[in-house]
This record gives C-alpha cells, sequence and structure tokens, in this order.
C-alpha cells in the first residue's frame, strides 16, 4: 500500500511503499526537468567488523568504498556509467560512515535508469584484476584527502574524541588498508549487506509511484531470490569509551596559519528515532543561538581580529547502538588559544546570564527559512529524504518539532550540553622552519 | 503555480540602470543581485575586491558584521553573497541575495523590500569616519582578511596549483591575479584610495540587476526604481557606458614548460589550451560539446581513459571559459605518473581532433549536455549564471534555443572545433610524495 504524507506549507508531498522484497521506496514528486534517484545500502565505512552464519568477520579499513567503486565494474570491461550515458543519465556514488548510495540525476527515461540502477547494484562484478586496477585510483583520492588540511583537522579531532568508534578513522581508508582489500573482501560483504531489505530508493521528481514499481519490481524480485541463498551480516558496534582519549592534540602542517577544532563529544544521544529528531533540531537551535556569526562570540572574536571569516560551527550525529554526537565549533586564527580561552569564558558567562529569548525566536526563524530553501533541488530533496528515512522519522517531522519546541528547552537542553570537561581542542600550525622557503 | 518560467525581460529603470527579470513561481527562493559594471582594470583589481568586502562589513543602520547578521536572519535568513567577478572585458562588483517567496514567509515581512533597503545601504550607505572617507578600521581589518586569505589559498593545494597555473597562464592579459606582489599592493591600499574607487563607481558605473523568482515583473521595477531614488539621494549619477564583450586569450606561438616545488603530498598537473571560441562565437556550441566529450561527461575521454583505464589520479577533470574560450584539463597524480598522465591527456586531445571517437561516445554526451541546460530550470543559481552572462553580452539566446543548437550538432562540427584547441602552458606542481606505492596485494588470493 501506497502511504502518502502532505505538508500543507510546504506544498510537497511524500509517498512511501514497501516492497516485497523488503526495500523501502520513497518518492517526492515533483514537476522537475530533472528526476534524481537514489538506492541507499545500510553498510558504511564503520563496518568492518559484522557477523556472517555465526562467524566474525573483520576487513580493512576502507572496505565499503572501495566496493562502491568497484560495483560499477561489469563483465564485458564497460562500466555502469557507459549504461546511464546512453540514457542521458548523470551516476555517481558515495560512501558515509554508515551508508552507500548510488544515484543518478536525469531528465529523460528515468523508468529506464531505475531500472538500469537497480539492476547494475545487483549485479556486482568482483576479479582480482579488476581490484588491483582500481587501488591506483584510490590510492590517489587517498593522497588529495592527506592534502587537505582540514580533513586532516577532522581526523585528528575526531581521535581525540573517540577511541575505538570507525569515524576516527577515514572512510576510504589507507593506503596500506586498502592494500588488504581482495576481490573475496569485497564479494563477502556484498553479500552480507547488499540485500533489499537492507536498502532504500529515495527518489524525486517527475514521475510516480507507480512508475517506480513497473521499472524496478521484476529486478528487485530477482534479487530478492538471489540474496535467500547467501545470509544476511549482522553489524557489530564497537563500544567506545565514553571519556575523550585527549583533550588538546596539536600537529604541524602545510598550513598558511593556525587552524583549529573545538569539539564537544556528548555522550548521551536518545535512541527513539522522534526523541533523537526532537533533540538535534534542540541541538541545532542552540549551536545558532551560541554560536551563529550574528552572536556575541563569533562577533568579539571577529571584531577584535582574532577569528578570519572562515569559521564554521554544527552539531553531528550517527546513529548506532551506541551512536555518537558532537559539535565542532572550526576555523582560522593567528593564535587559536585566544580563541579557546574566548570559548571558555563565554560559556561560564552565559552559564551565568542565560540564553536570550529573542535569539531563540529569530534563530527558529533561521532554522525554518533554511528547511523549506532545501525544497527547490530535487538531487537536495533526495538528500534530505535519504537522511530522514535513515535516521527512522518522516523528512517533514523537522516542521512540526522547530515548531513545538519551547524557549525553555533549550535552556533545558544547555544546561546538560557543553561540558568542558568533554571538549578537544586540536589545532593544526604551520611549520615555522620552513615557512621562509619559498615555494619554487 | 504555473511552474513555468518566462521569457527574460530587461527593463531599463533609470539611465544606466537596468534588471533583467525571469519571471517563475515554480521555486520557493527567488534570486536578486545588484552589481556595479567597471572595466576591468589590473591595477584596481583589488582595490575594487577590497571595497567589496568593507562594503559589507557595516552601514549607517547596521554598522558591524553583525548587526547586518543578524538582520538578514530576521529577513528569513537569507543568503547575502558578495559579487565580484570577471566576465570578459568587466568586472562586476555588488551583492546578491536569495529570497523565500511570499507565501512561505510566517508573517507578512515585505522581504523583497527589506533586502532591497539593505542592499541600498549597504552600497550608498556604508560607515564612513567624520571626514567621509571609508571606516579606517574596516579598512584595515578586511586588508589583514584578505591578504590571510591569499596565503590560505595554500590549504588547498588543487586550487592553489590552479591559482598559480592561472598567473602564468594569463600573465599578459588584464585578468591575471598576479599572486607574487598581491599581499604589497594590498597592503599598499589605503582608505583614500578606496573611498575615491567606490565614489567613482557609484557615479560612473553602470548598474546591472537580476531578478529570478514570482513577484510580479512591473511590481520589481517600481521597487527597485524606488530603491535607485533614493539612493540618488547620496550620489549625482553621470553613467560612463561601456560596451560588454568577450575577451579572447592572446595566443603565444610556442608551449611553455613550467614546473614548481609545492609543499603538499600529491602532485598536479595542468594543461591549458586557447581556442579563441568564446561564448559569443558561432561555434561555442560545438566547443561545448567538444569539452563535454573531453571532460564533463559521465564517460569523457579523461575518465575512461586517463582516470580508469590507467588509475593514474582520481580526480582529472576539465573547465572551459566560455568568456575567454581556454580549456584547462588538471589532475592530481603522483609525481612518477607526470610524463604518462601529460601523454595519456593529449591523446584525447588528438582523438577528439582526429575523430577517433565512436558515435556512441559523442551522441552519449550530446544527451549528457542537452540534459545538463535542461536541468537548469531547476535551479535559479543555474538560471541565474546562464541569463545573467547573456544579459549582460547582449546575448539573446533562451536555454531552448541553445539546446535547439545543441541538437543540431554534427560529428564534423565537433572536430572542426578540437582543431581549434591549441596546448599553450604545461604546469606541474611537484609534491613531496603523494600515496605510496605498496606493492603486489597479499598472497593467497586468486
Amino acid at each position: 500500500m501506497i502511504e502518502r504524507i502532505k505538508n500543507e506549507r510546504l506544498n510537497e508531498c511524500c509517498e512511501t511503499y514497501r516492497h516485497p522484497s523488503g526495500l523501502a521506496i520513497l518518492l517526492i514528486p515533483k514537476k522537475s526537468a530533472m528526476t534524481h534517484a537514489s538506492l541507499i545500502v545500510q553498510f558504511g565505512s564503520r563496518d568492518t567488523l559484522f557477523e556472517v552464519n555465526g562467524e566474525r568477520v573483520k576487513c580493512p579499513d576502507g572496505v565499503a568504498h572501495f566496493l562502491e567503486h568497484k560495483l560499477f565494474a561489469r563483465p564485458d570491461g564497460t562500466d555502469a556509467n557507459d549504461l546511464f550515458s546512453a540514457l542521458g543519465a548523470d551516476a555517481n556514488a558515495w560512501t558515509d560512515y554508515d551508508k552507500t548510495a548510488y544515484l543518478f540525476n536525469t531528465t529523460e527515461d528515468a523508468e529506464k535508469a531505475l531500472r538500469t540502477l537497480v539492476k547494475f547494484v545487483s549485479e556486482p562484478y568482483f576479479t582480482r584484476e579488476n581490484v588491483a586496477r582500481e587501488r591506483g585510483i584510490i590510492r590517489e583520492e587517498i593522497a588529495m584527502g592527506e592534502d587537505d588540511p582540514w580533513q586532516r583537522l577532522f581526523e585528528q579531532t575526531m581521535k581525540a574524541m573517540y577511541a575505538r568508534h570507525a569515524v576516527r578513522r577515514k572512510i576510504c581508508g589507507t593506503a596500506a588498508s586498502i592494500q588488504r582489500i581482495t576481490h573475496r573482501t569485497l564479494q563477502c560483504c556484498y553479500d552480507a549487506f547488499y540485500r533489499p531489505s537492507n536498502m532504500y530508493l529515495v527518489v524525486c521528481g517527475n514521475i510516480t509511484m507507480e512508475e517506480i514499481l513497473a521499472s524496478v519490481d521484476e529486478p528487485l524480485n530477482d534479487w530478492s531470490q538471489r540474496t535467500q541463498k547467501t545470509p544476511a551480516g549482522t553489524r557489530i558496534y564497537e563500544v567506545d569509551r565514553p571519556r575523550l582519549v585527549h583533550r588538546r592534540v596539536s600537529q604541524i602542517g602545510a598550513v598558511a596559519r593556525p587552524i583549529f577544532q573545538i569539539g564537544w563529544k556528548n555522550t548521551d544521544l536518545p535512541t527513539d528515532p522522534q526523541e533523537r529528531l526532537r533533540h538535534e533540531t534542540e541541538m541545532d537551535l542552540l549551536s545558532e543561538m551560541l554560536f551563529c556569526r550574528a552572536g556575541r562570540f563569533y562577533h568579539e572574536l571577529f571584531e577584535s581580529g582574532k577569528l578570519s571569516p572562515s569559521y564554521s560551527y554544527g552539531y553531528s550525529t550517527l546513529s548506532g547502538q551506541p551512536g555518537i554526537a558532537h559539535h565542532v565549533v572550526a576555523g582560522e586564527a593567528d593564535d587559536p588559544e585566544q580563541v579557546w580561552e574566548a570559548y571558555r569564558d563565554y560559556l561560564k558567562e552565559v552559564r551565568r546570564t542565560g540564553l536570550d529569548r529573542e535569539d531563540f525566536e529569530r534563530l527558529r526563524r533561521v532554522l525554518y527559512a533554511s528547511f523549506v530553501s532545501e525544497f527547490d533541488f530535487p538531487d537536495g530533496i533526495a538528500d534530505l529524504l535519504c537522511e530522514a528515512h535513515g535516521d527512522g522519522h518522516g523528512i517533514f517531522d523537522t516542521l512540526d518539532v522547530l515548531q513545538s519546541v519551547t524557549f525553555e528547552d533549550i535552556c533545558a537542553l544547555f544546561e546538560r550540553s557543553f561540558d568542558l570537561s568533554m571538549t578537544v581542542f586540536s589545532t593544526i600550525v604551520p611549520d615555522i622552519t620552513n615557512n621562509d622557503k619559498e615555494d619554487q | 503555480m504555473s511552474n513555468e518560467i518566462s521569457k527574460a525581460q530587461t527593463y531599463e529603470i533609470l539611465p544606466g540602470v537596468s534588471l533583467t527579470v525571469l519571471p517563475s513561481d515554480r521555486f520557493k527562493v527567488g534570486l536578486f543581485s545588484f552589481a556595479f559594471t567597471l572595466p576591468l582594470s589590473p591595477e584596481d583589481s583589488y582595490t575594487r575586491s577590497l571595497l567589496l568586502s568593507v562594503l559589507r562589513r557595516g552601514c549607517e543602520n547596521y554598522p558591524t558584521l553583525s548587526h547586518i547578521s543578524r538582520r538578514l536572519d530576521e529577513l528569513y535568513a537569507t543568503p547575502y553573497h558578495v559579487i565580484d567577478t570577471v566576465k570578459g572585458n568587466c568586472q562586476y562588483l555588488g551583492f546578491k541575495a536569495e529570497l523565500l517567496e511570499n507565501r512561505y514567509l510566517l508573517d507578512d515581512t515585505d522581504l523583497c523590500g527589506e533586502i532591497l533597503s539593505l542592499m541600498r545601504q549597504m552600497l550608498f550607505c556604508p560607515l564612513t569616519e567624520p571626514d567621509g572617507l571609508l571606516c579606517e578600521r574596516y579598512v584595515e581589518a578586511e586588508k589583514k582578511n584578505a591578504i590571510d586569505h591569499i596565503r590560505s589559498l595554500q590549504n588547498h593545494p588543487s586550487s592553489y596549483a590552479m591559482a598559480r597555473f592561472s598567473d602564468i597562464f594569463y600573465e599578459n592579459e588584464p585578468i591575471r591575479a598576479r599572486l607574487d606582489d598581491a599581499e604589497e599592493r594590498i597592503c599598499a591600499i589605503t582608505a583614500e584610495q578606496l573611498t575615491a574607487t567606490w565614489r567613482d563607481m557609484l557615479r560612473h558605473a553602470p548598474i546591472r540587476c537580476f531578478y529570478i523568482g514570482g513577484m510580479p515583473p512591473s511590481d520589481l521595477v517600481e521597487r527597485v526604481r524606488s530603491m535607485m531614488q533614493k539612493a540618488l539621494a547620496y550620489v549625482e549619477r553621470e553613467v560612463r557606458p561601456i560596451e560588454q564583450h568577450c575577451c579572447v586569450s592572446h595566443p603565444w606561438n610556442a608551449v611553455r614548460r613550467v614546473e614548481e616545488t609545492g609543499r603538499e603530498g600529491q602532485s598536479h598537473l595542468i594543461l591549458g589550451f586557447r581556442s579563441g571560441v568564446t561564448v559569443e562565437s558561432e561555434d561555442y556550441y560545438a566547443m561545448t560539446l567538444c569539452h563535454e566529450i573531453l571532460g564533463l561527461s559521465p564517460i569523457s575521454r579523461l575518465f575512461v581513459h586517463v582516470r580508469e583505464a590507467h588509475s593514474l589520479c582520481y580526480s582529472c577533470s576539465s573547465v572551459y571559459r566560455v568568456e575567454r574560450g581556454d580549456v584547462m584539463i588538471t589532475c592530481g597524480i603522483s609525481a612518477n605518473n607526470r610524463e604518462l598522465a601529460e601523454r595519456a591527456i593529449l591523446d584525447q586531445i588528438a582523438v577528439l581532433q582526429k575523430g577517433e571517437f565512436s558515435d556512441a561516445e559523442w551522441l552519449a554526451a550530446k544527451k549528457s549536455l542537452i540534459g545538463g541546460f535542461r536541468q537548469m530550470t531547476d535551479s535559479t543559481r543555474s538560471l541565474f549564471r546562464y541569463y545573467e552572462l547573456r544579459a549582460l553580452l547582449g546575448i539573446e539566446q533562451t536555454l531552448e534555443q541553445s539546446i535547439e543548437r545543441f541538437e543540431a550538432l554534427t560529428r564534423e562540427d565537433v572536430i572542426a572545433a578540437a582543431r581549434k584547441l591549441r596546448l599553450e602552458l604545461i604546469y606541474f606542481r611537484r609534491g613531496t610524495g603523494g600515496a605510496e606505492e605498496m606493492g603486489e596485494e597479499d598472497a593467497g588470493d586468486d
């Protein structure tokens, strides 16, 4: 049965259907030129330890990402991109900590492209030769990341926060870890997790649910039958230590000015999806109230020249058993210690004087506007839908939560948040001994 | 709601002030831009960029960035961006805002009116000293930010490599950024110079506005007229018209090779080609398709034959600068793969020039290209980029008309366009090593 939910304020509708194979299909119909579709498998970079038929399997880091790359290979030596290109569709894929997505955008033949999407993801082709060839490409992707000081800073901060969780490791893996990935490794992971019951399909564009079902029903049924011959994997969650690994970390790197992150680790994340959505929405509001560019913290540091315009802040969560959550403030500064001191003093001051109700109302409007704005772009909508479904709530639920949150809720949240004893100060500073040597 | 996009219309608001409107009620967020048009001037480029940053810092009613940010938050978090771009022979300076459409507002805020008012204040009534000069504190602070930004380019190795490449590729062109003495030039800028530049801009520069959204054009025309009439209370305009056009880069007569050394691990190889084919040229459509086959389509020559076939790189991309006719191909590689990558890239150019590509390949690229143009109707930003450039250059060509031109292209058109690509510069930025070669995989797998 197709379930339909309409949001009157946005004038948008979301349709959901559970296919007999177990695949959830979600659609936001839109009269757009582009149709976007993403097929999400709930297998990501953190899933390197799992159980199949009672046996524990440990895979090298980077296996989910490697599998994503390799799934495009076809037995005749061509690439799945060729199939999409023939239809005028543009295909791509990405890997995150908890999921991998295979997607396309197209302005024509969306139904054929959907069928192609399901078929190519359901028909892997891993060989020793094509795996060896991919290593060179992924090595360069890893090298590109290693040259990015912001990515290195993030990894350093995560390693200081989490002793074991996969978020402290690169999604791509390392040059050494991908060397240990073989075509058998990929096949094992594929068999364990790539099955319709562990996946969902999000679509946004000028297409109906009936048209989607007509395209994907047959390949999904075939796939579902094949997966019955292979046992599913059960992921094993590594339980992290609640306390920090380090409270201060720093490295010397090829940066022109010091960059920093101040990361607060939250160990109190609700597990129920609706409670978690509420918590995340409240945290987003609190984050804006404390750290937005209109606020006192940024204003004083920026106007005094202690902080550059390159500044960001935000709260991130990852579901799991248990999940993880952290808030990070990041930026560039000639003297990050000044920013760190200001951060501590500021939080103490706010605890003393309290939050501002006018800020709350103003920033609730900011979050509302930001959410509505996402609904202009089919691929942006699909991303929202992907995140909402993965987190276990409806795409429009955020608006309801925003409306119901009170200033008192945020004050209560602040009381139990931003504990300085659970905060990491992480920096990358320039190598001053080499600064006099000019690039040639 | 009709979900349609009507034809773009340009209105003369006042002498030297025009507004191009692309009416559409299909979006939740519209877009409005306001920009001064200045002739490209290498001596003034840093001064002008600094000017925009200073104007962004504060105005009479909102004296700090915090006040401005707070005001924008109140106005439904309107994204508000600086415009500082070069297109052809002109530099455009101003602001751009993305406005939530009225039907999604929670109250009766006149969002458009308030944003226009804020833009007017920031451009015409910035914070000044008692002697009328732009705020000295903001001038000095933004000079430091500009210098820090230039130094921080090195934090992004691929961007920095492209910046260095561009400095060399455009060595004798007004568009050259001149990174080598940028800090010195920025340091030398005074509040007096900046103020003079600002006053000159207000007085003489033609103004181009652009809007996509659901507001009736007649309503918007009146609002912009009202905004300008308030602004003219502060300045007497004497517009110096500028004929805007593309700038084809001057060709060099030999292929230059430049190698530099960086501190990053991965090396970068960038090849620069000149073609003389700009968006104003008759064969612009053929060159665009040629470029799609080369580097943009999902099965482009660079993707299939440089990245996938040789496993040389993760990122190998190309860009076609349509206002200049230049094509740049860039990739991140290990230093020991330099010759192989260079040869592989040049082989793809040769394939295009000899016509040794398959029908399936170029037809797929044509589909991809046309699909990309059709998708522009789903995004105000894409529509803005397409129509704004054409409005500035006086090119009357709708999206649909461009698509018809692409559909009519033949294989021979593509080959003829490819033969106009002339290699001019090979830039290699050598890194310190990149990802290690790890040898064969572990034994035991077959």
